[in-house]
């Protein structure tokens, strides 16, 4: 049975989802086929894209000497859990 | 006996150490201080240090995303005990309740970056903005999320959503923004 496309409405309900990459291999297959072809969608799509990469590009460094500080706390935790 | 530890520190090693770098910020995003985050980590290890014998090694991150959340309740009880009637409510306002959540160093590096998109994410309501730190900064996917916070992947994602349509408009408010 061939694949029926997907409305504009269908699109933007998973759109999030889609764009996370948090729906099967089906799914994600009929949204980009509609996002090929639908240019609303596309833009939509490519907005939230793009909010997506700048919220990425201020997700925060961690402290590096926090980092160190834990790891040497992981390697000796056998010595904290004496009990 | 010196066999089950060093076997145990052999998983610990496995399982445990990688995460470290989401362990710590995840627990930045969810104290919003980095102390307490430290603090919340190290709870954090030695719970995992405790269970792991116990671990089946499957998803280490989601496994000690939900201890960490346990960890953190645990942290609230003690300081907070009347705060615990609904733990996800809790999990979400002890951060700004706290008077010391930000401490100055943080307020500095606030101002001196504040850019559009982070005026857009302080904006949010607390609940909503953990969500869009964990998957959209931090990288989780929505069931590492859910056991971080402790609440179902639906609400995951509909609070993610929410937020992500929300920080929009803020930025099609906001006329000096770049999009
Ligand atoms: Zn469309």
């Amino acid at each position: 049975m061939a694949t029926k496309m997907m409305s504009c409405r269908e699109v933007g309900l998973r759109l999030q989802s889609y764009l996370d990459g948090e729906l099967d291999e089906r799914r994600m297959e009929q949204i980009r086929a509609h996002l090929d072809v639908c240019t609303d969608c596309g833009i939509e799509a490519s907005v939230f894209e793009q909010v997506k990469a700048d919220l990425a590009a201020h997700a925060p460094k961690s402290d590096p000497a926090a980092l160190d500080r834990l790891r040497k706390f992981s390697e000796e935790i056998s010595t904290y859990n004496v009990d | 006996m010196p066999d089950t530890t060093s076997l145990n520190d052999e998983r610990f090693a496995e399982y445990v150490v990688p995460e470290l770098d989401v362990m710590y910020r995840v627990a930045q995003s969810i104290t919003r201080n980095p102390t307490d985050a430290e603090d919340l980590v190290q709870d954090t290890l030695i719970r995992a240090y405790r269970a792991v014998d116990r671990f089946d090694g499957r998803y280490p991150r989601a496994w000690l995303l939900t201890i960490m959340r346990n960890a953190q309740i645990n942290r609230v009880r003690r300081k907070r005990p009347e705060l615990m009637h609904d733990p996800d409510e809790q999990m979400a306002r002890m951060a700004d309740d706290s008077p010391d959540a930000a401490d100055a160093e943080t307020l500095v590096l606030d101002q001196e970056f504040s850019a559009p998109i982070e005026n857009a994410l302080a904006a949010l309501p607390e609940k909503f903005r953990l969500v869009v730190e964990l998957v959209d900064l931090n990288q989780l996917s929505y069931q590492e999320a859910a056991d971080a916070l402790g609440i179902p992947v639906g609400t995951v994602m509909s609070r993610l959503h929410r937020a992500r349509r929300n920080i929009r408009q803020h930025l099609e408010a906001s006329p000096e923004e770049v999009i």
